[in-house]
């Protein structure tokens, strides 16, 4: 019988030697996956501090990109508050787009990151960032901003189409608002309603265009066109224009929308056509591009005549200064095109510039260099000039990697 | 009986036909020109261009067969002002009035045998715009306008201004268009207030002249306008679809790119294409690197994600892009992308 009991009593041994050692392996087994996620976790922003809310060249590349040097062309921070060089490179990462806020005497330059959609505020006099929202919005393509800070975010969906987000700062950080109706092609504020306008394509392909509140509440369509690639512009007088979007060596033509609903043109059958009104005046800006050569033309009054500028650039290129009495234009200028089809390979992203900033009078055809980067400097291709109230910054982003610029004009 | 009412009924329907030939021929005035009896023999004027815009200069012809122009006093008015009188002076020219407006020009020849004949014609200017753009692929944001290639659409339109004198403009449903390619009718696309036309684009290389003429119904009015629309090869551009920016439209790669990461996806965007988007199921994509066929996600051929990790850094990608019905739409591109270091 007692050798009985020894044949029990050793496998029971064993077998609790076993589990004892497999238990030990489990334990060390999961005490290394944690390892293991811990390390990931870290290495994803676990545990660190918490992203800076502003700092001085924006969220995006102190939260996420600081450490690829590709993306920046180089690391540093540059300090806030103090006051900015006369051209300030406000973002090292690209901008979805950007605007004025507020009066003459405080304006502030809101913009909309190109990674998050985050908003952000540039101080002009101080040069201090602050970042204003919080809600995500990834890979904004474009965004439109309304002299009080409203905002539409663009971006691309899964399907391919465009979507987007109309919102207002409703208090600190937080962006509130909702999606507009799919796939606009082209939106742009309305200064006068303080609301929409935009274009979409009917199920017939015809073009259409819809003023609404910001929100995209009442919707109204003002025009319905066979065509749908039109250019919007709407101006602070109430004035609205519909420009073909312009093709080198292409006829464009630019109209005005009257309350009436009929098209009154403004500019007809010229070649690669860019168009640029000015508000509260009748005087007008185009652009011609033709046989790899462009031209730049002024008219001061609807009743005066068309007269071309010294300088060569495209209409896209400039913004008028409505502070000034004078009918005073900036234009950013390349110092030379080398492509024969320069609009279409712009657009493409295929070719790039080098500007400089020269302003003109359209009363009288004058120009006059106001910028030019110093040797060395980066090169700017401009795109998207828009200037504030008092007249002082033009703000643009360089078509290059879209970044944001802002220019102190010295008047 | 029977042949007597025939016959009657014939004379009558042949003289209404005259009658109204005549009413028409007489009373209808196009736009451009047209000839009224006047004292005497008649003057035909014609005008060069027959649908002067406003403000464009306009040159009117005399011609008579019944007189000798060339040796008769003739004297010119433009609503019952002269404006010049001399003998043998066949031309006139004028300047057309704006939009709205309506100038009686008319003419009047004595012979050397005393002979009188007289001509009126009537410039009322009338603008005529032809816009256009293509069916063929640009992606979301972009500025410019889709141009056509071979397979593509072209959808022009008109955009007319006839305004009678003392009148509020004419509707477009109201005008009669006629479309015409490369000289020959496009019965399917005209008619009344038919504005827009969607036309096939020209073939590959191809430029096609389009042009329309618009009249009102009671003919009063008439204009016409052309356009040259060339057709392009489509054009095939590569991008970095970054993953936090998305596809850098702004930068598109050239021939020789440095990318300073070790993985990144590319987006092949096949401009002025036919298709709906870059991934259109008759687009055919041909991916190669280094002179290897790869295979691209079928869910989205248009793009391909490179990991250069462990490999000399090197890349160089091949895209030829055929389309499953369009045997005319071709287009490839090469690129050699070198990739940075891994990090170690």
């Amino acid at each position: 019988m007692p050798v009985n009991k020894n044949i029990l009593k050793y496998p029971l041994v064993a077998i609790v030697a076993l589990l004892l050692a497999g238990l030990a392996a489990w334990y060390f087994f999961l005490d290394k996956q944690a390892q293991t996620i811990t390390s990931g976790d870290s290495a994803r922003g676990l545990g660190t501090s918490a992203p800076s809310f502003g700092s001085a060249i924006g969220s995006t590349y102190s939260n996420i990109v600081s450490g690829i040097t590709a993306l920046v062309g180089g690391a540093g921070t540059e300090p806030a508050s103090k006051i900015p060089p006369q051209l300030w490179r406000v973002t090292k990462t690209p901008v979805a787009g950007m605007g004025f806020v507020g009066s003459a005497t405080s304006s502030k330059l809101y913009f909309a990151e190109r990674s998050t959609g985050y908003i952000l505020e540039a101080d002009p006099k101080t040069g201090a960032l602050v970042r204003l929202t919080n809600k995500l919005f990834p890979k904004t393509y474009e965004a439109v901003f309304s002299r009080d800070g409203s905002v539409v975010l663009r971006s691309i969906n899964e399907d391919g189409g465009v979507d987007s987000f109309a919102g207002s700062l409703a208090s600190t950080s937080v962006l509130a608002g909702n999606y507009l109706t799919r796939n606009i092609r082209a939106i742009v504020p309305d200064p006068e309603t303080h609301g929409l306008l935009y274009m979409v394509k009917n199920d017939t392909g015809e073009g259409v265009a819809v003023r609404s509140s910001w929100s995209g509440a009442k919707p109204k369509i003002v025009f319905t066109s066979p065509l749908s690639s039109w250019k919007l512009t709407s101006l602070d007088d109430g004035r609205t224009f519909f420009t073909l979007q312009p093709a080198d060596n292409v006829p464009g033509f630019a109209y005005e929308l009257k309350s009436s609903g009929s098209l009154v043109p403004e500019i007809q059958d010229v070649p690669g056509l860019t168009f640029l009104p000015r508000a509260s005046s009748t005087a007008i800006l185009y652009g011609a591009s033709a046989g790899g050569t462009l031209n730049l033309f002024a008219k001061a009054s609807d009743k005066g005549q068309i007269f071309p500028l010294s300088i060569r650039t495209v209409a896209d290129k400039c913004v008028w200064d409505l502070s000034n009495k004078q009918l005073i234009v900036y234009c950013a200028v390349p110092q030379f095109v080398v492509s024969n089809t320069f609009l279409n390979d712009w657009y493409r992203g295929v070719t790039h510039t080098s500007d400089s900033w020269w302003r003109a009078d359209a009363n009288d055809g004058t120009v006059e260099l106001v910028f030019s980067p110093s040797e060395g400097d980066e090169s700017l291709d401009v795109e998207n000039p828009v200037i504030d109230a008092s007249g002082e910054h033009i703000a643009f982003m360089n078509a290059v990697d879209k970044t944001l610029w802002l220019l102190r004009i010295s008047k | 009986m029977n042949t007597l009412l025939t016959k009657n009924g014939f004379f009558a329907t042949a003289f209404a036909m005259v009658v109204l030939f005549g009413t028409l021929f007489f009373a209808t005035s196009p736009a451009s020109a047209q000839f009224l009896s006047g004292r005497g023999a008649r003057i035909f004027l014609s005008l060069s261009p027959e649908h002067p815009q406003p403000g464009e200069n306009v040159r009117i012809t005399a011609d008579s067969s019944l007189i000798d122009l060339s040796r008769s006093d003739i004297e010119w008015s433009v609503d019952d002002e002269i404006i010049t009188r001399s003998s043998g002076q066949k031309e006139a020219s004028i300047t057309a009035g704006p939009l709205g407006s309506e100038a009686r020009v008319s003419v009047v020849a004595r012979s050397l045998d005393g002979t009188l004949a007289s001509g009126e014609a009537f410039i009322r200017p009338a603008e005529i715009d032809i816009l256009w753009e293509s069916s063929s692929y640009v992606p979301p944001f972009y500025r410019g306008r889709a141009l056509p290639s071979a397979g593509t659409f072209v959808r022009a339109h008109a955009i007319v201004r006839f305004k009678p004198e003392r009148e509020t403009q004419i509707s477009g449903s109201d005008i009669i268009f006629t479309w015409k390619r490369n000289g020959s009718v496009v019965q399917s696309a005209s008619g009344r207030g038919r504005s827009s036309a969607l036309l096939s684009a020209p073939t590959l290389f191809g430029v096609d002249t389009i042009e329309v003429n618009a009249v009102t119904i009671d003919g009063a009015l008439e204009g016409q306008e052309s356009v040259r629309i060339p057709s392009i090869e489509p054009v095939l551009t590569l991008y970095k679809d970054h993953p936090l920016f998305g596809i850098m439209y702004h930068q598109a790669l050239t021939d020789t790119t440095f990318v300073p990461d070790i993985e990144m996806a590319f987006a092949a965007v096949p401009y002025f294409a036919e298709a709906k988007s870059p991934d259109d199921p008759r687009l055919i994509y041909s991916w190669r690197i280094n002179g290897n066929d790869v295979a691209a996600d079928e869910s989205k051929r248009s793009s391909l994600t490179i990991n250069a990790d462990k490999s000399a850094g090197v890349a160089q990608i091949g895209i030829s892009l055929k389309h499953a019905t369009n045997w005319f739409m071709q287009s490839s591109g090469a690129w050699e992308i070198t990739f940075g270091s891994p990090i170690k």
